[in-house]
């Protein structure tokens, strides 16, 4: 066709290459604030948003959610029940947080969080409650990237915690879930642990759960609350505990939340060869007149045209993609040009 | 003038597409129909014969088949359906305002039946264009569908269809 040209083989070239972006808005590598919506974090009843979870904004224009903090409670501890009978006794945000989160690691809700998460380790600790952090999904892309996860959190007690994953002193041992690789939590910065041992406290485990692939963190309070007083959550069923905005406390108080999004982009390139004598003409109609003939002389031996967009068409002639220039290229007998469109998916 | 974004719609982007052609071609392919305009009624049948001129050194060739492209599929109850053409179609939303069929010689087509279109309007109008496979050469054709359902099925003639 005349205006259609194949690719040979050695014309397109696959790549991937893997893309790490920060994940807060604006591209912030550093979280620093902790802003919260008085209109979203409502506590008064059991099923008012607040109880299940708080939203955390980077601004006070509360527009964009980076986070989520929530609490779960095995039995419904630290939270009101819904109905508080002898039949739905425990049934509360609480359980329907930890009921959650464990059906999405283990794929029931019969299976507990145990830290470090070594099942039958001597060292292993299975509390009865856990804290979430859950990134939004709109602020990371294919998955959290490993190694770059830095929490600190601040309060009374001993008073501060600087959290990692220990995805590089632990090479290679992630264990895989229902929500993809899990790590465990530790004392550390970029991936490496502080010390020799995954339990962080002595009879509580480490300091939690780190799952990059489903953009979530399980901390373990247990662990947690040994350094930091304030995080201490109260278990007593049916009581509007507000344990999740205890950990929003501490993570302001620490004043910084790094952590950064990976994504594998696929790119397809098409090497598009015009050759001297291929694209000199074109249909454009100020090309020619109403029959046809060539609208100036000059351009019979020797026409001139300006290249400005590569169609890709399918095999069924449909146009599929479309590359522009950033300007146009001169085009006649005696050029020939090479453009390398990249497609991108 | 006004920069389009890059998207793969071929009724707006890729419309003026460069061509090889031997060195000194003086005249370029255009497409030639006998009708630029057809006016019908309600459940109107026409068809729609392309030539082209001017391609591989001859006056009057058929390519080896031509893309038709309704810009408002809404006004046509068939259009080359059953010709064993491949076809596609552009929404908004789940309503359907552009429909090509490629690989046709004749465009056969039939204007719709209902007059909830209309409204107040005694007449819709609507554009095919034609746009040969080989050459890339382009021409349009203006439909003009009256509300009234006539069983005149008139074909304006005289007139060369533009190229664009």
């Amino acid at each position: 066709m005349a205006y259609l040209e194949s690719y040979n083989g050695g014309d397109v070239v696959d790549d991937t290459q893997r893309v790490v972006t920060s994940t807060w808005t604006n591209n912030v590598n550093e979280l620093t604030a902790v802003f919260t919506s008085s209109a979203q974090a409502v506590f008064t009843t059991s099923t008012s948003k607040g109880a299940f979870f708080i939203d955390v904004h980077n601004d006070a224009t509360t527009s964009s959610v980076q986070y989520s903090v929530a609490y779960g409670h095995k039995t419904g501890g630290g939270s009101l029940d819904f109905t508080n009978t002898g039949t739905a006794l425990g049934n509360s945000p609480s359980k329907v947080n930890y009921n959650q989160y464990r059906q999405l690691v283990f794929g029931d809700e019969t299976k507990n969080f145990i830290f470090p998460g070594t099942i039958g380790a001597t060292d292993a600790y299975t509390p009865d409650d856990i804290y979430v952090i859950n990134i939004n999904r709109g602020r990371y892309k294919n998955n959290l990237k490993t190694s770059t996860l830095n929490l600190k959190l601040s309060g009374s007690g001993l008073g501060f915690l600087h959290l990692t994953d220990d995805s590089i002193t632990s090479t290679g041992s992630a264990i895989i879930t229902n929500a993809g690789r899990q790590f465990n939590l530790v004392s550390g910065s970029s991936g490496i642990r502080s010390g020799s041992l995954t339990v962080q406290v002595t009879d509580s485990g480490s300091y939690g759960l780190y799952y990059p692939d489903s953009g979530f963190i399980i901390l373990n309070p247990a662990a947690i609350d040994h350094h930091i007083a304030e995080a201490v959550p109260t278990i007593t069923a049916n009581n509007n505990a507000k344990n999740h905005e205890k950990l929003v406390n501490v993570i302001s108080g620490g004043a910084s939340f790094i952590v950064d999004s990976e994504e594998t982009i696929s790119s397809k390139y098409y090497f598009t060869r015009i050759k001297n004598q291929d694209f000199n003409f074109t249909t454009n109609p100020s090309f020619i007149d109403n029959n046809g003939n060539l609208r100036y002389n000059t351009m019979e031996a020797n026409p001139k045209v300006f290249i400005t967009t590569v169609g890709l068409y399918s095999d069924s002639n449909e146009l599929v993609a479309v590359a522009k220039l950033s300007q146009p290229i001169a085009k006649d007998f005696s050029k020939e040009a090479l453009i390398r469109v990249k497609l991108d998916y | 003038m006004p920069i389009l974004e890059a998207f793969p719609d071929g009724n707006n982007i890729m419309k003026h597409k460069l061509i090889t052609l031997p060195r000194n071609t003086t005249q370029l392919p255009i497409i030639a129909i006998s009708n630029s305009t057809i006016t019908l009624g309600r459940n109107g049948v026409s068809s729609i014969s392309p030539q082209t001129l001017n391609y591989n050194g001859n006056n009057s060739q058929a390519e080896s088949g031509y893309i038709f492209t309704a810009m408002d599929a809404r006004l046509f109850s068939s259009f080359g359906s059953g010709d064993g053409n491949s076809s596609q179609n552009q929404y908004n939303g789940a309503v359907k305002f552009s429909e090509t069929v490629s690989n046709l010689q004749t465009l056969n087509f039939v204007t719709l039946s209902g007059v909830s279109l209309f409204g107040t309007n005694s007449q819709l109008i609507t554009v095919i264009t034609v746009e040969g496979m080989d050459s890339g050469a382009r021409a349009t054709v203006l439909v003009k569908i009256n509300k009234e359902a006539t069983a005149i099925n008139q074909a304006e003639t005289g007139e060369t269809a533009t190229v664009l």
